[in-house]
């Protein structure tokens, strides 16, 4: 069964649409990988779903249940956690309070949740009195994974999680989000440009100027000499 | 000259303050409400026209007010948040739901200003007014310093309002929300923070933090329809200098506004008196505060705590 399944999605900023008719769907524990060129619309999909970005035809259906005309505080709280690629945290706020943010709608165990984020990401643990502004890049990306697992969130949608940080901290993620994905139980949506974060999903689907054009299981997508060339052609030489 | 700094501590005080929640509203709402110092008239006449409504109590030993004043304070604080929020719910609501752009929305808080400032005039007319009539004995301290009761009170007063909306900001939940909103609220709202909910406590907070200010000058100077407008200026400065969105910004800025306001137009009028010149040299108060926002924005564009524009 499906934790989201979006059909015939059109969605844009002012008089230009961005997507076209997209549809996909996720299931429960999967890892789904959204791959495509910058300006596709692969983040302004993820906007969509997370209710910062209103939706013009089509439908999203969370769980069954449609999050069209929901509030991103509504969908936060049915368990659909949002990493946005850039300004992903409260620079001005300590890391202990990003997460406490995360957790704005947590009723009760927020030690105990804050104990769980950190043992995913025990770099944090030292952390927590800092000012968010202050880390390092790659600690930056691990809060505003932290922040957006604060809520117990089913489905995960993280924007270019491994976006500008160095080799040694892509592969320290992509771990992360494995683990996060299995020992946690947690659906991703992943939107990624890099075949290491491909690689990490179940399935994936391949989107170009707003609309879906290829979908597969990872490995068939990777193994298309004419895809992999396209869009992962520096990566793979 | 001693005398002078501690005269610009009170008067800092009582800017900071207003400089706090002005702050407070031109980060998270982000406009600059021309409104607030219209507001701030409006509290320290909401006082007075509870003054007038209450039983007459004796004042307090040493001071110029009683219970009378702290009551109707209270009062004035709630009438003004009331009227804060209502002008909230009837226009400034509607125009973010418009999409209306921040520049025309504060040119619209002007019209607001216009608007309390002549409801005070028909009420109250153009005199200036007193909350009391006793005359307060300055006490003669160390240095050539003479402070009156009353200003040991606001001094006091602001301090500890200062201090309790330091946490409230620091440790509260709404607090941690109001100050996510502030650095990201597209993040925020998306983390299940209601917008809604910090607007409408940025407003409560504001006009809680204006009312006092406003009660606080009056009981130092005096009430007049135009004292909001006149100490409007002094409140941007402090909120610009200090940068936008920064506590202790707007508590560093209003004390240097308040301190700086006192000493170089006391000193310049010392100089003018000694001269043998007739001129009344506080009214220029004002220059000062706008010879402070030039360099601050020459020097620091973001104020001196204040965040880059993204």
């Amino acid at each position: 069964m499906s934790i989201l399944q979006v059909n015939e999605l059109t969605a844009g900023y002012g008089a230009q649409d961005v997507l076209f008719g997209v549809s996909l769907n996720i299931d429960f524990g999967e890892i789904v990988a959204v791959m495509g060129p910058n300006g596709s619309g692969k983040s302004t999909l993820l906007k969509v779903i997370s209710g910062a970005l209103a939706a013009r035809q089509g439908e999203i259906l969370y769980k069954g249940q449609s999050l069209l005309g929901r509030s991103p505080q509504q969908i936060v709280q049915q368990g659909l956690s949002w990493v946005p690629q850039e300004e992903n945290i409260f620079p001005s706020l300590t890391v202990r309070e990003n997460l406490e943010i995360g957790a704005h709608r947590l009723k009760g165990g927020l030690e105990d949740r804050i104990d769980e984020v950190c043992n995913i990401f025990p770099q944090l643990r030292g952390r927590m009195a800092h000012t968010a502004g202050d880390l390092s890049g790659g600690q930056r990306q691990m809060l505003a994974v932290a922040r957006g697992l604060m809520m117990h969130p089913e489905l995960l949608l993280l924007d270019e999680p491994t976006a500008g940080l160095a080799p040694n901290l892509v592969q320290i993620m992509l771990e992360k989000i494995r683990e996060i994905a299995v020992r946690m139980g947690n659906a991703v949506l992943l939107v990624s440009q890099t075949i290491d974060s491909v690689r990490l999903s179940n399935r994936g689907y391949l989107l170009s100027a707003g609309r879906i054009r290829y979908e597969d299981r990872t490995e068939s997508l990777l193994a298309n000499r004419e895809i992999k060339d396209l869009y992962f052609g520096a990566q793979t030489r | 000259m001693a005398d002078l700094l501690v005269s610009g501590i009170i008067y800092g005080s009582i800017i900071t303050l207003a400089a706090i929640g002005l702050t407070l509203m031109s980060d998270i709402l982000k406009f600059f409400n021309f409104a607030y110092g219209d507001f701030f008239s409006l509290g320290a006449y909401g006082t007075l026209l509870m003054l007038g409504l209450l039983p007459k109590w004796a004042p307090f030993p040493g001071l110029s007010f009683g219970w009378g004043l702290i009551l109707g304070l209270l009062a004035a604080v709630v009438l003004t948040v009331a009227v804060m929020l209502l002008f909230e719910w009837m226009f400034f609501r509607r125009l973010r739901q418009l999409g209306v752009s921040p520049l025309f929305v504060s040119i619209a808080s002007l019209g607001v200003a216009f608007v309390i400032r002549a409801l005070i005039n028909i009420a109250w007319g153009p005199k200036v007014r007193y909350y009391s009539n006793v005359i307060q004995i300055s006490r003669e301290l160390p240095l050539g310093i003479r402070i009156t009761s009353d200003e040991i009170v606001i001094l006091i007063s602001a301090l500890i309002l200062v201090a309790l909306v330091y946490l409230f900001l620091k440790r509260t939940r709404m607090g941690k929300a109001m100050r996510a909103a502030s650095d990201n609220p597209v993040l925020a709202e998306a983390s299940g923070v209601s917008t809604r909910g910090v607007i409408l406590w940025t407003w409560g907070i504001s006009g809680i933090l204006v009312a006092v200010a406003g009660t606080f000058y009056g009981i130092e100077v005096q009430l007049s329809p135009g004292m909001g407008w006149s100490f409007l200026i002094a409140m941007f400065v402090a909120v610009i200098m200090g940068g936008i969105g920064s506590f202790w910004g707007a508590l560093l800025g209003g004390m240097t506004i308040g301190i700086s306001e006192e000493l170089i137009t006391g000193l310049v009028q010392n100089l003018v008196n000694s001269m043998k010149i007739q001129a009344d040299i506080s009214v220029y108060k004002p220059a000062v505060a706008f010879v402070f926002v030039v360099l601050i924005l020459l020097l620091k564009p973001y104020g001196i705590f204040g965040k880059r524009e993204r």
